[in-house]
């Protein structure tokens, strides 16, 4: 897909095409994931991995800016969130499977990057976990991607999901809260 | 028990409030804020029980931590903010503890190449600005990793909105004017900042301004290809500050800044945002930002309770009209400059009056208008408060002492008030649309009325208004009422001066109305009047050019193209001149003299001057694309006919993709469709062209009834194509129906039914019905002599087509008579050496030899057999037609 396919793609899903954003998902995710993989495999010992960078630098070289208004711009960072989430749980999927680990723990987890090389398990619980939220509130799965998977600022998501900083706010404590829950019931089921 | 949605969310809400509050609720606290619900309350406390550790599990990433790294001759201590493309550290000066700066360093990870440059270009960008006002530059470089990295004078402030909370109002236009003359400087350099809002303005402990972050700033002297580096969508930008351009994504200058200046200073004096625009829809959003006017800042303390009100009456006035002229939704009407705000609010400031005159509601109903330009119950709406709006006007005037003074305002409002409503109406009029013209009607008739009674006293803006309504009328197609309206605004105007401009505007609109009800006497008659007073009292040039133009177009519904052509060739250098090359009202003529030219015969003229138009029709396109789609559709008409079909397709096909996108252009994009359609046949391909032909059918006939003449017109040239297919069963009901129609109905313009006729004409011959033909063929022939005084093409089809018949069931005298003509007429009008001109000596020829006529026959033959043979348009058929009759001639 070009780079006009993408600005295309993007003016059409603002305007609500969810065929658009359907054929967007793949595209950007397929750009981040080979980014991505890139800066992982460098061996760094601390697996970091900036991901505001790594979606931000996606932008720029994805999307024509001439041809883009800021209402698109949030499209692209939203769903560029949710491909960051699926980037990296298959990524942690891959390193929980080289580890043929059983189960996990609850350790505290930082950055979703880390996670999904040095606790791959937990990562993919989360995401299951993700999942069983995101069917009691969307919204609040969506936040989890935007601030916890993408890394954005609580203002940047607020713009993002066009709502105010305070729901945001109130989504993630909650979220956090709620996925929390979820995970110890899955340790202990 | 399992919580409804509801509940959950309330019960969220109740255990986000405590979290915030950071208080130890006990039990019965929280069973009080859940109003006595214990599901809900039990559901907070496990949510509050979990928190605790929840928060220290899933952590939300911090910025790359670089503190205590060393860059250059810093070292980084804290962090100021952070945005999307990079944190701003606070960081000292290595063996200088006193000097504390702020660093921003491009992150890792960003090294690509795009934001790199940018990085660059805010650093050369701030280069160049020096000034007490804005956060200096103080030093730059490259980290040890190849990051670049910007030090800047770290200001110790606090963002203006939240500075001037305790100011009184003269203090906060003081501060104001620091804010001003900082962007005024940066303006000076060439450079636009762009991204201008309280968070980015701070105010330091001394009261100094101080402007930040130059990240999307703009510099106007380079070229473009740093414009994509510093483009304002590159950026989260929030909708609040961003100017209408911003927000569309368009060209962004130096009146964007006065915008957010606008903005900056309604939140300073009020505390609020122009706009609510948080948690709203994007669609909105836009929608908001560039049609809507916000409330004055006045009216919106008023609104609010104790300290506000006394605010608002410092407000009210002066202020209002500053802040408001510069938040204009159009650059150019908001002030040229932020020193030209900042002297107006100066001028406030010393009690001299201000140069931003008051926002009258004639400029609200103007964004009423933009708002609503496209919307049917728009158009309804805006008259009647157009209506209301002439009626305060017409009080207003009566306060006036001075009679001449008085009959000038009236003229003068009304006048603009007439602008405005035959804008909008213009732009909503989807031609005759049945469904929509009940509402228009009702809003019309709802006008009158208030005119008659509100209006009694003030003859000439009742006269103004008597006269819009009545073209309105004439727009939706009822010509009764229109008719009488403007009569009546005629006679009014005729009593105070009966050879007025006020007359030769209702004789100019009155005959457009008459033109469009076909009733092209009346409207020749007036036009022709109108145009002799405007010429005589010295009209403006554009409204005598309009005049031309309307009576060019009567002209060529008459039949008199030259007279036409020649009313265009004076009207257009004037309207370009006056209105621009790219005004719509020059774009609509230029493009009917073109036409004009394929009527009379000359398709290769039309074609050139269609393609010329083209290219101020695409930059019509951005106000109005309707426009550039017909034209374009015209381009494919000629191109058609001069048998380019390729290219007639192309042209039509993006006519017709851009005229089905805008409700408004419905009927124009059924002729596009049905062109496209006429077009697709002639390449054979007539499954596409069957599937246009059918939509282009239906569409008419929905817009205009099914005894319209521009339902016949579809007919006629899908008829037309089954003719050429070789089916003629199919192609004779269809003509018959069309030429019913048109005859029927009185509107048909000249050529339209004239070109009907002929192929309906044509196809009686295919059918050897030679005396229906013939008939036809007179009587387009003898409309033609009365009209035209050059022979086109349509009179050599007819003659062709009459001497084809007469040979067949005439005598041979009138049948040799026919052809004689009709060769004259094929020398002037057909290329030189094309086929069809040596077809007709042919047929000449077998009519000759047929009456004995040998030795004149002879000469005709061969020179026709040779010429056919390379004639283009020819085949090797008409070659051993010739031949075979010369042999056997030569024989016997």
């Amino acid at each position: 897909m070009t780079r006009s396919d993408i600005t295309q793609l993007l003016v059409a899903a603002s305007d609500g095409s969810d065929e658009a954003i359907e054929l967007l998902l793949p595209a950007v995710y397929e750009r981040l994931r080979t980014e991505a993989r890139r800066q992982l495999r460098r061996e760094r010992t601390d697996h970091t991995l900036n991901t505001t960078a790594l979606v931000h630098e996606a932008y720029l070289k994805l999307v024509d800016q001439k041809r883009i208004e800021w209402k698109n711009r949030n499209q692209f960072f939203w769903v560029a969130a949710q491909a960051m989430r699926r980037i990296l749980v298959d990524y942690a999927r891959g390193r929980a499977r080289q580890k043929r680990g059983a189960g996990f723990t609850l350790v505290p987890i930082q950055e979703a990057a880390v996670a999904s090389a040095e606790q791959p398990e937990l990562l993919v619980a989360l995401d299951e976990a993700l999942k069983m939220l995101e069917v009691q509130n969307e919204r609040q799965a969506r936040v989890v991607e935007c601030r916890f998977f993408a890394g954005y600022s609580v203002s940047e998501t607020a713009d993002i999901l066009d709502v105010s900083e305070r729901t945001v706010k109130r989504e993630w404590a909650v979220a956090r809260t709620r996925l929390f829950q979820i995970l110890k019931e899955m340790i202990e089921a | 028990m399992a919580l409804t949605s509801e509940d959950r969310d309330r019960a969220e809400e109740i255990f986000f409030d405590l979290l915030e509050s950071d208080v130890e609720a006990s039990e019965e606290d929280i069973l009080r804020l859940a109003d006595g619900d214990r599901a809900i309350a039990a559901e907070v406390r496990s949510l509050l029980a979990a928190s605790g550790e929840a928060s220290t599990i899933l952590e939300a990433p911090e910025p790359i931590r670089e503190t205590g790294t060393g860059i250059g001759a810093y070292r980084i201590i804290g962090e100021l903010g952070r945005g999307g493309m990079g944190t701003v550290h606070l960081a000292e000066r290595i063996g200088d503890y006193e000097m504390e700066v702020a660093i921003k360093v491009l992150p890792p990870g960003l090294a690509g190449t795009v934001a790199r440059e940018r990085f660059v270009a805010e650093r050369r960008i701030l280069a160049r600005l020096e000034h007490p006002g804005i956060a200096r530059l103080l030093d730059g470089g490259w980290t040890d990793d190849g990051r670049p990295y910007i030090v800047m004078e770290r200001v110790d402030g606090v963002p203006i909105s939240q500075f001037v909370q305790e100011c009184d109002v003269n203090t906060r236009l003081e501060l104001f004017l620091q804010v001003a003359e900082a962007v005024q400087y940066a303006h000076r350099h060439l450079i636009v900042h762009r991204d201008l809002k309280p968070s980015n303005i701070l105010v330091t402990p001394e009261g100094r301004v101080k402007l930040l972050d130059f990240g999307i700033a703009k510099l106007l002297d380079e070229d473009d290809s740093t414009e994509s580096l510093t483009r304002t969508g590159e950026r989260m930008l929030t909708p609040d500050y961003a100017s209408p351009e911003q927000i569309r994504g368009e060209a962004v200058t130096t009146a964007s800044d006065v915008y957010q200046l606008g903005v900056v200073l309604y939140e300073m004096l009020t505390g609020v945002l122009p706009f609510r625009l948080k948690g709203r829809p994007l669609v909105e959003v836009e929608r908001t930002v560039s049609d809507t006017v916000p409330k004055a800042p006045s009216i919106r303390l008023t609104e609010s309770e104790g300290e506000g009100r006394r605010t608002a009456r410092a407000l009210r006035g002066d202020l209002d009209n500053i802040i408001m002229k510069a938040l204009r939704k159009e650059p150019e009407q908001r002030y040229p400059s932020p020193e030209a705000m900042a002297a107006d609010v100066q001028r406030h400031l010393e009690g001299l009056p201000v140069q931003a005159r008051g926002t009258t509601s004639l400029y609200i109903l103007k964004k009423f208008v933009k708002r609503h330009r496209t919307a049917v119950v728009g158009a309804s709406l805006l008259l009647l408060s157009l209506v209301a709006f002439a009626v305060v006007s017409a009080r207003q005037a009566r306060q006036i002492a001075v009679e001449r003074d008085q009959v000038a305002f009236q003229r003068d409002t009304a006048r603009r008030v007439v602008d405005l409503f035959v804008e909008v109406f213009e732009a909503a009029e989807p031609q005759n649309d049945v469904n929509r013209d009940v509402t228009v009607r009702e809003a019309l008739q709802a006008g009158v009325v208030r005119i008659q009674t509100d209006l009694k006293e003030t003859p000439y803006a009742r006269a103004a208004f008597m006269n819009v309504i009545g073209s309105a009328y004439g727009v939706i197609g009822d010509r009764e009422q229109g008719e009488e309206l403007l009569r009546e605004a005629l006679a009014i105007r005729s009593e105070m001066d009966s050879l007025g401009l006020d007359v030769a505007e209702t004789m100019n609109d009155l005959g457009v109305v008459q033109m469009r009800a076909g009733q092209t006497r009346e409207a020749d008659s007036l036009l022709t009047g109108s145009l002799a007073i405007r010429e005589a009292r010295g009209a403006n040039p554009d409204d005598i050019a309009t005049t031309q133009v309307n009576l060019a177009s009567v002209r060529e519904r008459q039949g008199r193209l030259p007279a036409a052509d020649s009313l265009y060739t004076l009207a257009l250098p004037v309207l370009e001149q006056t209105m621009g090359r790219s005004d719509r009202v020059t774009v609509v003529s230029r493009k009917n003299a073109a036409l004009l030219q394929r009527t009379m015969g000359q398709p290769a003229v039309a074609e050139s001057l269609l393609a010329d138009l083209l290219p101020d029709a695409r930059t019509l396109a951005v106000r109005d694309p309707a426009e550039l789609g017909k034209t374009l559709a015209s381009l494919g008409v000629v191109r058609h006919e001069r048998g380019d079909y390729e290219a007639a397709v192309a042209s039509l096909q993006e006519a017709v993709d851009i005229l089905e996108g805008i409700p408004s252009a419905a009927p124009s994009e059924a002729s596009a469709r049905q062109s496209l359609a006429a077009a697709l046949g002639g390449m054979g391909e007539y499954e596409l062209a069957e599937q246009n032909f059918e939509q282009a059918l239906q569409r008419r006939r929905s817009m205009y009834g099914p005894t319209d003449h521009r339902v016949a017109g579809v007919l006629s040239n899908r008829a037309h194509m089954w003719l050429g297919a070789g089916d003629r069963e199919r192609a004779e009901p269809a003509f018959r129906e069309a030429v019913r129609i048109v005859r029927a109905d009185r509107s048909t313009p000249w050529a339209t039914r004239a070109q009907l006729e002929v192929n309906w004409g044509w196809t009686l011959l295919a059918l050897d019905r030679h005396a229906e033909a013939s008939t036809i063929f007179r009587g387009v022939l003898s409309a033609a002599r009365e009209g035209m005084g050059v022979p086109n093409r349509l009179v050599f089809d007819a003659q062709w087509g009459l001497s084809r018949a007469l040979s067949q069931v005439g005598s041979p005298e009138a049948a040799e008579e026919a052809y004689g003509l009709a060769i004259r007429i094929a020398d002037q009008v057909i290329p030189r050496g094309d086929a069809r001109a040596w077809r007709l000596r042919l047929e000449l020829g077998e009519l000759l030899a047929e009456a004995g006529r040998v030795e004149e026959a002879v000469p005709l033959l061969s020179a026709a057999a040779d010429s056919l043979a390379s004639a283009p348009g020819s085949n090797q058929a008409f070659v051993d037609r010739a031949r075979t009759l010369l042999a056997s001639l030569v024989e016997g």
